[in-house]
């Protein structure tokens, strides 16, 4: 072999090796992607978020109109988008026209009820009383006053009402769903998120619980750690007993009809709570969570499986709002929460 | 002979082994399995007070904007207080500090420490009993916290579980130099891959001093924080870990940082971290073992590795040498053992991230074209390997001779850069 050969077999050799670092050098002669990360925005968590920036973005839009724009309108925006105004003839919307589909941004400015069977592939604003009809569809609704969307509505990303918020049954709900002042749920709905001073699922709500005064023992090999006791294995709380103090379970937990824990609770296993337990703090389950009839829990109640919350149950108070997070999340009849529901899963009311 | 110098060898391949297959292990998880973020998206609750510790020692170019900051969570403010301790700032910190006491009484308290042991573990231990707050969340003084950012590290303790919080640390300046490039790869792996997998599968993610909290109850049950200790957040980590606390890491609850800029200010910071987490693999290696009858298997093998991250540098300079030796003695080894040895080093150490997780942190963040400079983190993994190594017989030689280890402060650079004050926060 001569020098040549070993030469040329050399340069290869040290091509071949420096051949990833080629775009290596490219990218730091010539940077293309040093900016830092996009953090999370402010108010990512805000169930309400996207409806307030519509509200924003449509009120710099209207701005911009011409004054002499006429109160009824089909045209377009400043900024080019498809716009339709009503506010003497809701005609503009077609309602009663069955499968009739809406390619613009809509804003009512006055109460209106739809005949239903439409649908709204841009954002809906409307500034008074919006009655939708049954099997709508909407990307997006805003209502400044009460909404009310009739049974087997859909919504794809998102509704905000300043009033109260009605759902009709058989709804499918993608996205964020809001409500300055409450949000009822019809059955057999399906959600992701709802946020509300107090959302409530149709059917009545369970008669106060009697406070619970039995007394109960920590069992044996409890262990005192900071300001809780550790159970390891499964634990059963018998029925009445009031239990003081925080517990963690590692185990699955069972708290008897009528039981009371005067503070939080952290299970490993699943949690099932009987009819009328009460837990002045958090429930916390790293699986299952069954919370039984008539239960109330006061705290954030946050499930990494399925959360169950039964008929006429309640989490949180109306001057002390929370939270329930879940994997999937299902809500029975006369169920009340206040603050917010996430089913990173889906949630579902009962049929 | 042979035998002598083939033992340790296979004994340092194995370790090296395990740590390979562990980054592997959690690379997977992030790709493949299911993510748990439990705590991050309660958005309302009956939110405690909380008292945020910034501990702070001449940090004139950064600390307004880091009150500023924190002045603008979303937290009510009647729960919020901010308590900064000037560590004997010689700059304008102190004067920067009284001024915002002085337009913000009773949400700023300044705490101008003049004397006793330097360090952020002495000034937190003095200052921790005067805190009456349950959750007590700590930042570095050149943190940029967001408006949510708060609330979504206080809602762990929620759980009466948790003892402390970790959130995800972004570096802010990495335009500046390759380095800061390459930092900002190294932190991707390392939270985005490394600690949220440990959260996923329920090992034990660290907490790491900033960006993050503890609950005060679980810090006086451990015995508060240690003024002696080199890295207080590992030290905390696992005093809270043998004790049966769970410390949480949320990879949504981002904040910005700054991260060294020049080579010589990194290598002083990564001996530190060196120094700091082999005192804690010397204090609770033991203590974590005899705890495997109450915590599961899994934590305590976990956190032996987790100990043991900054002990395998020197490990694998010993491998290379026992291998070289054992060539050049006539005993060439076998077949198999040096590319196991090569590949794993390649994969196991880049501080604090494997150079797969790095890869896989990019993609899952969705930066595409910085994984370009993944070639020049081998500089960085040389670097780190060399000062940890150094680090580590500095520290062991300093501990035979009884001689006591310094707190090292890393240098800041903002406003220095002409930004603003911001860092630029796209």
């Amino acid at each position: 072999m001569s020098p040549w050969h070993g030469l040329a077999f050399g340069s290869i050799t040290l091509g071949w090796m420096l051949l990833p670092l080629i775009p290596a050098i490219l990218e730091l002669l010539r940077p293309s992607d040093v900016a830092p990360l996009r953090v999370v925005p402010r108010d990512a968590g805000d169930v309400s978020f996207l409806a307030k920036g519509f509200r924003l973005y449509l009120g710099r839009q209207m701005n911009l109109l011409p004054t002499t724009t006429p109160a009824d309108f089909l045209g377009r925006l400043p900024d080019g988008t498809h716009f339709a105004r009503v506010k003497a003839g809701p005609d503009v919307l077609r309602p009663g026209e069955p499968g009739s589909t809406q390619d613009r941004v809509v804003r009512v400015d006055t109460p209106i009820a739809l005949a239903g069977n439409q649908t709204f592939l841009q954002e809906v604003h409307a500034t008074e009383d919006f009655t939708g009809g049954p099997q709508t569809v909407y990307r997006a609704l805003l209502g400044e006053r009460r909404v009310t969307l009739g049974d087997r509505s859909r919504v794809l990303r998102w509704v905000h009402a300043g009033g109260a918020l009605s759902v009709g049954s058989g709804s499918a709900l993608q996205g964020r769903i809001s409500s300055d002042e409450s949000v009822t749920v019809g059955p057999g709905v399906e959600f992701d998120r709802i946020g509300a001073p107090a959302i409530r699922t149709t059917g009545s709500a369970a008669p106060a619980r009697a406070s619970a005064t039995g007394a109960w023992q920590m069992p044996e090999g409890a262990r005192r750690i900071g300001d809780h006791h550790r159970i390891d294995g499964d634990l059963e709380i018998g029925p009445g007993v009031k239990v003081t103090g925080c517990l963690v379970v590692t185990g699955r937990l069972t708290v008897r009809q009528g039981a009371e824990i005067d503070g939080s609770v952290k299970v490993h296993g699943d949690v099932t709570l009987e009819r009328a337990v009460a837990i002045r703090g958090s429930l916390v389950g790293r699986r299952d969570v069954v919370v039984g009839p008539a239960a109330e829990v006061l705290g954030p109640v946050i499930g990494e499986g399925q959360v169950v919350l039964g008929d006429g149950c309640s989490v949180g108070q109306a001057d002390a709002q929370t939270t329930v997070a879940a994997g999937s999340l299902k809500l029975g009849r006369g169920v009340t929460v206040f603050g917010q529901l996430i089913a990173r899963d889906g949630g579902r009311t009962t049929d | 002979m042979r035998t002598a110098l083939l033992v340790p060898l296979f004994i340092i391949v194995g370790i090296v082994a395990v740590y390979t297959i562990r980054h592997y292990i959690f690379t997977l998880n992030r790709l493949f399995g299911t993510q748990r973020q439990p705590y991050v998206d309660i958005g309302t609750a009956q939110w405690p007070p909380v008292t945020i510790v910034v501990p702070a020692h001449n940090e004139e170019r950064v600390i307004a904007g880091m009150l500023d900051a924190l002045l603008g969570a979303d937290y009510p403010a009647d729960r919020l207080s901010i308590v900064v301790i000037n560590d004997r700032s010689t700059d304008g910190t102190k004067a920067i500090l009284d001024d915002y006491a002085r337009r913000f009484p009773g949400r700023v308290k300044p705490r101008h420490r003049t004397g006793g042991r330097p360090g952020k573990a002495a000034a937190l231990a003095e200052t921790s009993g005067e805190i009456e707050t349950e959750v007590i969340l700590v930042f570095d003084a050149d943190y940029l916290p967001g408006a949510g950012l708060i609330k979504q590290l206080v809602a762990p303790f929620f759980d009466p579980e948790v003892g402390a919080v970790m959130g995800r640390v972004v570096p802010l300046n990495l335009s500046r130099t390759l380095l800061t490039r390459l930092l900002d790869l190294e932190r991707s792996g390392g939270y985005q891959v490394d600690q949220q997998a440990r959260m996923n599968l329920g090992l034990v993610p660290q907490y790491g001093g900033t960006v993050g909290g503890v609950r005060r109850s679980a810090l006086e049950a451990v015995g508060g924080w240690h003024a002696d200790a080199l890295a207080e957040d590992t030290d905390m980590t696992y005093r809270l870990i043998v004790a049966g606390w769970q410390v949480v890491y949320q990879n949504r609850s981002e904040c910005y940082e700054e991260v060294p800029e020049n080579w010589p200010t990194r290598i002083r910071q990564i001996k530190r971290w060196a120094r700091g987490h082999n005192q804690a693999l010397a204090t609770f290696a033991w203590p974590l073992l005899k705890s495997v009858r109450r915590l599961p298997a899994s934590v305590v093998f976990d956190g032996l590795l987790l100990l043991g991250v900054f002990a395998v540098g020197p490990l694998l300079l010993v491998g290379f040498g026992l291998a070289t030796a054992l060539y050049y003695v006539g005993f060439p080894v076998e077949y198999g053992i040096l590319p196991v040895l090569g590949v794993a080093t390649y994969s196991t150490l880049g501080n604090f991230a494997a150079f797969f997780e790095v890869a896989t942190a990019a993609r899952l963040d969705g930066s595409r074209n910085r994984i370009r400079l993944l070639p020049f983190l081998m500089f960085g993994f040389l670097v780190s390997l060399i000062s940890v190594s150094v680090a580590t017989v500095t520290q062991m030689v300093q501990s035979l001779r009884g001689e006591e280890h310094h707190w090292e402060k890393t240098e800041r650079y903002r406003n220095g850069n002409g930004d603003g004050g911001n860092g630029g926060i796209p």
